[in-house]
């Protein structure tokens, strides 16, 4: 995923409102769903991208009363500050997890150059 | 149960039709505007310049009636603006627009969203600093 897609997918509504809800608490797709407001398959859809990202981890696997596995996940995006100054788009984000990005200002205008 | 209440969304409807006025806008939205790509493309082609929709539509690859669309919403919040309107060779006017936003900055810390502009003026609009939407959602 390129970075230009991941400062997107930062001001996407329900990414947003997903990467809150699993701030502190791991949560199931189905808790955040409710809670958030958000309709259940966009929630899947949105928590898959997110995990594909590195936004979002899969932090315990618990078992239901019914028997059924559900996953809860946690945000790993501690920080992310987007900048557009002197006409430079540039993105830093800083996870909890170890990872090559962390702190690092990455330029999206090569990327968002369509010519 | 709705924590988000959908209320900024509706006040910037409500803001925007009648005459004028700074429009509020929520963090999400005010970041929306410059994440999303196309209003990203259209800033940076007005930046210092002035340059007509047709032109920013050929050369960033935008669809012309998308170009249109957002250059107008731009124009609404007040990040870009129409300084000239020139007469083509074949009679038409033609709006020219150039960027009103000088720098941006959006935080997303702590579960929070934060965005501040910067504007040529040297005005500066933040938004989120008392959007209580996110403490509803901190719950």
């Amino acid at each position: 995923m390129r970075e230009k897609d991941i400062s997107r997918l930062l001001t996407d509504e329900y990414a947003e409102r997903i990467l809150v809800a699993t701030q502190e608490t791991p949560r199931s797709v189905q808790d955040i769903s409710d809670k958030y407001d958000i309709p259940i398959a966009a929630c899947y859809r949105k928590i898959h991208e997110l995990e594909d990202a590195g936004f979002l981890r899969c932090a315990e696997i618990v078992t239901t009363p019914k028997g059924k596995t559900m996953k809860l996940y946690l945000s790993q995006l501690r920080s992310a500050v987007l900048v557009y100054e002197e006409g430079v788009f540039k993105v830093k984000f800083d996870f909890s997890a170890e990872r090559e990005i962390n702190g690092k200002w990455i330029e999206l205008n090569a990327a968002n150059n369509g010519s | 149960m709705n924590p988000l209440g959908r209320k900024g969304f509706e006040r910037v409807e409500e803001n925007r039709n009648p005459e004028g006025g700074e429009p509020s806008m929520s963090p999400l939205q005010a970041s929306q505007l410059l994440t999303d790509e196309y209003s990203a493309k259209i800033l940076l082609a007005t930046y210092k310049r002035r340059i007509s929709a047709q032109e920013i539509s050929q050369r960033y690859g935008i669809p012309i009636a998308a170009c249109y669309r957002k250059i107008r919403t731009l124009e609404e919040v007040g990040l870009i603006q129409c300084v000239d309107r020139i007469l083509t060779q074949k009679g038409k006017r033609k709006n020219l627009y150039t960027s009103c936003l000088r720098n941006a900055y959006i935080f997303f810390e702590n579960g929070k969203l934060r965005a501040r502009f910067q504007l040529a003026t040297g005005a500066v609009q933040d938004f989120g600093g008392d959007w209580n939407g996110l403490d509803l959602l901190r719950q």
